[in-house]
C-alpha cells in the first residue's frame, strides 16, 4: 500500500469490541482511532481523515445507516459496517447506501481485514488513475477491451447481461455486492427487485464460468444480500 | 321484543282451514239428506238415521270433533224436516220420533266425541315421533361439532328447518357476554343458559320473526333443541380449557427441560474458553507461542459453536411462536446448496464433497437466509457425528410423484442413525444416544424441521445404501410467473446480437 501507514476509524459503542480492533489492527500495522458515537465518529472523519471506517450499524445515538447516508453525502471512504446475525435487510440498506462491504458479528480477525484490504483497494486504485485491461480469478480472464472471456485460453460467449453482472462483480471485486445494484447495472433501475431474474442470469454465468457451479469458488452468493466475486 | 318466553302463538291462519271444514261437513250432511230422500218411500224412517250416523263418523274421522258435533245437531234437525211426516216442517207427527231424535243426537254426539278423541290421539302420536326425530338428529350433529361456529351452524340449520323462518344463532367465545341484536317487539330471543346458573348465557337463538305461527309442540321441541345447544356448547368449552390446560402442562415441561439441556450446553464451551484463556492469562516468562496459539484456537473454535448454539437458540423461540417471517423468493437449489458449501470452507477441506444437481431444475420459492440455516444445521450434524475425512454427497431432484416439489438431500458415510430414532431425532432435545461424545443442545434438526414446515415442505431421514445417513426435505418450487420475454429483448442489445441465440440457455 502507500508509504504512510493507513489509519482505521472505528465507531463502536462497545467498549470490548473496539479494545480488540485496536489491538489487532495496530499489530497489523494500522493507525487506530475510535469512536464511541455516531456524532463523534462524523466528526473524526471530517477532522482526521482516516483511509478506512468501520462503522457499528446499532449505535446508541443514531442508526448506522444514517451515519453511512450524511458521511456518502460528501467523502468515498470506504464504509465496513459492523451487524449481528439475522439483521440481512440492514445490511442490505447500508450497502445500498453505499458501505462497500459487512461483517456479521461475531467475526474473526482474518476476515476482517480481508474486507478492509477489498475495500482500502477501491480508494488505491482510484486515486492512481489506474485502470486494468484485463482482469484474471481462477481460469478465467476478462479482456475489457475486447470485451472477451475466456476460460482455461478458451473463449467463452457471453450475452450482453452476463457481460455485465460478471464485469460489474469484477468492479466491486472481493465487495458483496448487493441485488439491487446488480440489477441496476446490468437492466436499469426500473428493474431493482426483481431478484428472479437476476438468479436466473447467475446461475447461467456460474454454468460458465465454475468448475462444478454447485460448489463455487468465484461466484458467492450472500444469502439475503447479494454475490461476491471471491478473489484471493 | 321477548326474551326467553315461548308461548303459542294465536294462531291466526288455522281459521281458513277451519271454516273449509266446516263446508265440507255440510256437504257431507246435504249428501246424506239427498240420499235419505230418495229412500224415504221404500225405508222405515228409523232405518234412514243410519245414513246420517254414518255421516257424523265420517265427520269426526276427517275433520275433528267441532264438525261432528255440527253435523250431529244438524243432522238431527234435517232429518226431522225431511224424512218425518209431515214433511218439509219440523212439526212431528208422531211423538214416537221425539225418542228417536234423542237417541239418535245422543249417539251421534258420543260417536263423534270418541272418534275425534282417537284420531287426536294418532294424529299426537305421529308428531311426538317426528318431533322425536328431528331431536334426534339434531342431537346426533351436534355431538359431531368440533368448535362453537359450527355448532351455532348447526343449531341455525336446524332451528331455521323447525319453526320454518330466518333465525341467528348467536353463541359467545368463552369470557365473552353474548351481545343481543336489538330487535322489533314480535322478535324473540331465547338464552342459552350455562349449568352453572350464575354464568351469563352462553349465547342466544333469535328469531326475528317472532315464534308467533308456532304450535305448543313445535316450542317444546324448540326448547328442547336450546337445552342441547346449551350442553354441547359447554362441552366444546370444557374440552378447550382442558387442551389449554395440557399444552400449558407441556410447554412447563419443555421450558425445564430446555433450561437444563441449554445451561449445560452453554457451560461446556463456556469453561473450554474460560480455562484457555485464563492458561494463555497466567502464562509465565517463558511464554510458548504454539501452545497460545492452540489455547486462543480453542477459544476461538468454542466460542463460535456458542454463537450458533444461541442462534439456533433465538430460530427456536421465533419458530415455536410462530413468528417466523419468511421472505419467499424464487432461489435456485445450487445457489442455496453453494452458499453453505461456501460457508463451510475449511470444515469440509478434508472431505470429499459431491454435488448432484441437475442443470435443468426449476427453482425453489423460499428463504435464503433461512434456507442456509436448514443447510449449515444439516451439515453441520453431519460434521458433529461422522469422521472429518468421510465423504458426503448433497443431491437434488424433482420426482415425479411430487412434480410441485424439490428434493434435497444430505448423505454421509457415518455411522448412521438407528431406525427407531429416525422420527423422534427431529424433536427438541434429542441427540443419537451412541455419540455422547458429541454436544449440541439437540436444536438442530427441530429447527431444520421448523423451516421446513414453514416452507410448506417435508423433511426426513433414511438409512443410505452402504451405510450412513441420508438427510432429506423438499421445498415447494416457485410458480411466480415471470415475463421471460422482458429479459430475452433486454438482452439482444446492439453488442453481440449474433451470439444471444447460439448461447441463451
Amino acid at each position: 500500500m502507500s508509504k504512510s501507514k493507513v489509519s482505521v476509524l472505528v465507531i463502536e459503542d462497545e467498549a470490548p469490541i473496539r479494545r480488540f480492533l485496536k489491538m489487532t489492527l495496530t499489530s497489523q500495522g494500522y493507525d487506530f482511532s475510535e469512536a464511541i458515537s455516531g456524532q463523534e465518529g462524523m466528526l473524526k472523519v471530517a477532522s482526521e481523515k482516516p483511509d478506512i471506517v468501520i462503522l457499528d450499524l446499532g449505535l446508541p445515538d443514531m442508526d448506522g445507516l444514517e451515519v453511512t447516508k450524511q458521511l456518502r453525502e460528501w467523502t468515498p471512504i470506504p464504509i465496513i459496517v459492523l451487524s449481528a446475525r439475522g439483521q440481512e435487510k440492514d445490511k442490505v440498506e447500508a450497502l445500498d447506501a453505499g458501505a462497500d462491504d459487512y461483517l456479521t458479528k461475531p467475526f474473526g480477525v482474518a476476515e476482517l481485514m480481508a474486507r478492509a484490504r477489498v475495500a482500502l483497494r477501491r480508494t488505491m486504485t482510484n486515486s492512481n488513475g489506474e485502470t486494468q485491461s484485463t482482469f484474471k480469478f481462477g481460469d478465467v480472464e476478462v479482456d475489457f477491451i475486447k470485451r472477451q472471456v475466456s476460460r482455461n485460453g478458451e473463449e467463452l460467449h457471453l450475452t450482453p447481461i452476463e457481460y455485465k453482472l460478471l464485469s460489474t462483480l469484477i468492479k466491486y471485486a472481493g465487495r458483496v455486492v448487493t441485488h439491487n445494484h446488480l440489477l441496476r447495472e446490468a437492466w436499469g433501475a426500473e428493474y431493482s427487485g426483481e431478484t428472479h431474474y437476476l438468479r436466473v442470469y447467475m446461475a447461467q454465468l456460474r454454468r460458465k464460468l465454475e468448475k462444478n457451479p454447485a460448489q463455487p469458488k468465484y461466484l458467492i452468493t450472500e444469502p439475503g444480500v447479494g454475490y461476491r466475486l471471491k478473489v484471493d | 321484543m321477548n326474551v326467553g318466553w315461548i308461548e303459542p302463538g294465536p294462531g291466526h291462519h288455522m281459521n281458513h282451514e277451519n271454516r273449509m271444514r266446516y263446508l265440507y261437513t255440510l256437504m257431507l250432511v246435504g249428501a246424506a239428506t239427498f240420499i235419505a230422500r230418495l229412500l224415504v218411500p221404500h225405508f222405515a224412517a228409523a232405518n234412514l238415521v243410519m245414513l246420517y250416523i254414518l255421516a257424523v263418523v265420517i265427520a269426526a274421522i276427517k275433520f275433528g270433533k267441532g264438525p261432528a258435533i255440527m253435523a250431529s245437531i244438524m243432522s238431527v234437525c234435517i232429518f226431522d224436516f225431511f224424512c218425518i211426516p209431515p214433511y218439509l216442517t219440523f212439526a212431528v207427527s208422531d211423538s214416537q220420533y221425539l225418542l228417536t231424535f234423542g237417541v239418535m243426537l245422543t249417539t251421534a254426539l258420543v260417536i263423534s266425541n270418541l272418534t275425534a278423541a282417537a284420531h287426536d290421539q294418532a294424529e299426537l302420536a305421529t308428531r311426538k315421533e317426528h318431533q322425536t326425530s328431528l331431536l334426534y338428529s339434531f342431537s346426533r350433529e351436534l355431538a359431531e361439532g368440533r368448535d362453537l361456529a359450527a355448532l351455532a351452524d348447526i343449531a341455525r340449520r336446524h332451528i331455521e328447518e323447525l319453526v320454518e323462518t330466518h333465525v341467528d344463532v348467536l353463541i359467545a367465545q368463552p369470557g365473552e357476554v353474548p351481545e343481543l341484536p336489538s330487535g322489533t317487539s314480535k322478535s324473540v330471543s331465547i338464552p342459552l343458559k350455562s349449568s352453572i346458573a350464575t354464568d351469563a348465557p352462553l349465547g342466544f337463538v333469535y328469531v326475528s320473526e317472532g315464534l308467533a305461527h308456532c304450535d305448543s309442540e313445535r316450542l317444546s321441541t324448540l326448547e328442547a333443541f336450546t337445552t342441547q345447544l346449551a350442553t354441547a356448547c359447554e362441552r366444546i368449552r370444557l374440552s378447550a380449557e382442558n387442551e389449554q390446560a395440557r399444552v400449558q402442562v407441556k410447554a412447563e415441561q419443555l421450558r425445564s427441560s430446555l433450561l437444563s439441556s441449554i445451561s449445560h450446553d452453554l457451560r461446556t464451551p463456556l469453561a473450554t474458553i474460560t480455562g484457555a484463556a485464563s492458561g494463555i492469562m497466567e502464562a509465565g516468562a517463558e511464554v510458548n507461542l504454539e501452545e497460545c496459539k492452540e489455547l486462543a484456537g480453542e477459544i476461538f473454535n468454542e466460542s463460535r459453536r456458542l454463537n450458533r448454539l444461541v442462534g439456533n437458540l433465538l430460530d427456536m423461540t421465533r419458530v415455536e411462536s410462530g413468528a417466523l417471517e419468511i421472505r419467499k423468493e424464487p432461489q435456485p437449489v445450487d445457489e442455496i446448496i453453494g452458499a453453505a458449501i461456501s460457508y463451510f470452507e475449511e470444515q469440509l477441506e478434508s472431505r470429499q464433497v459431491e454435488t448432484d444437481i441437475p442443470d435443468d431444475l426449476p427453482m425453489i420459492s423460499g428463504d435464503a437466509v433461512l434456507l442456509q440455516q436448514l443447510m449449515i444445521n444439516l451439515l453441520e450434524n453431519v460434521f458433529k457425528y461422522t469422521p472429518p475425512d468421510s465423504p458426503l454427497l448433497l443431491r437434488a431432484s424433482q420426482s415425479a410423484s411430487e412434480p410441485e416439489f424439490i428434493t434435497i438431500e444430505v448423505s454421509d458415510r457415518g455411522p448412521g442413525i438407528p431406525e427407531e430414532m429416525h422420527t423422534q431425532i427431529f424433536q427438541k432435545f434429542v441427540r443419537a444416544k451412541n455419540k455422547s461424545s458429541a454436544s449440541g443442545a439437540g436444536l438442530g434438526l427441530a429447527i431444520c424441521q421448523g423451516i421446513v414446515e414453514a416452507h410448506g415442505g417435508r423433511l426426513g431421514i433414511k438409512a443410505r445404501e452402504g451405510g450412513g445417513a441420508t438427510f432429506w426435505f423438499t421445498l415447494p418450487i416457485d410458480k411466480s410467473e415471470v415475463d421471460k420475454s422482458n429479459i430475452e429483448i433486454s438482452d439482444m442489445d446492439e453488442e453481440q446480437p449474433k451470439k444471444v441465440s447460439a448461447t441463451k440457455a
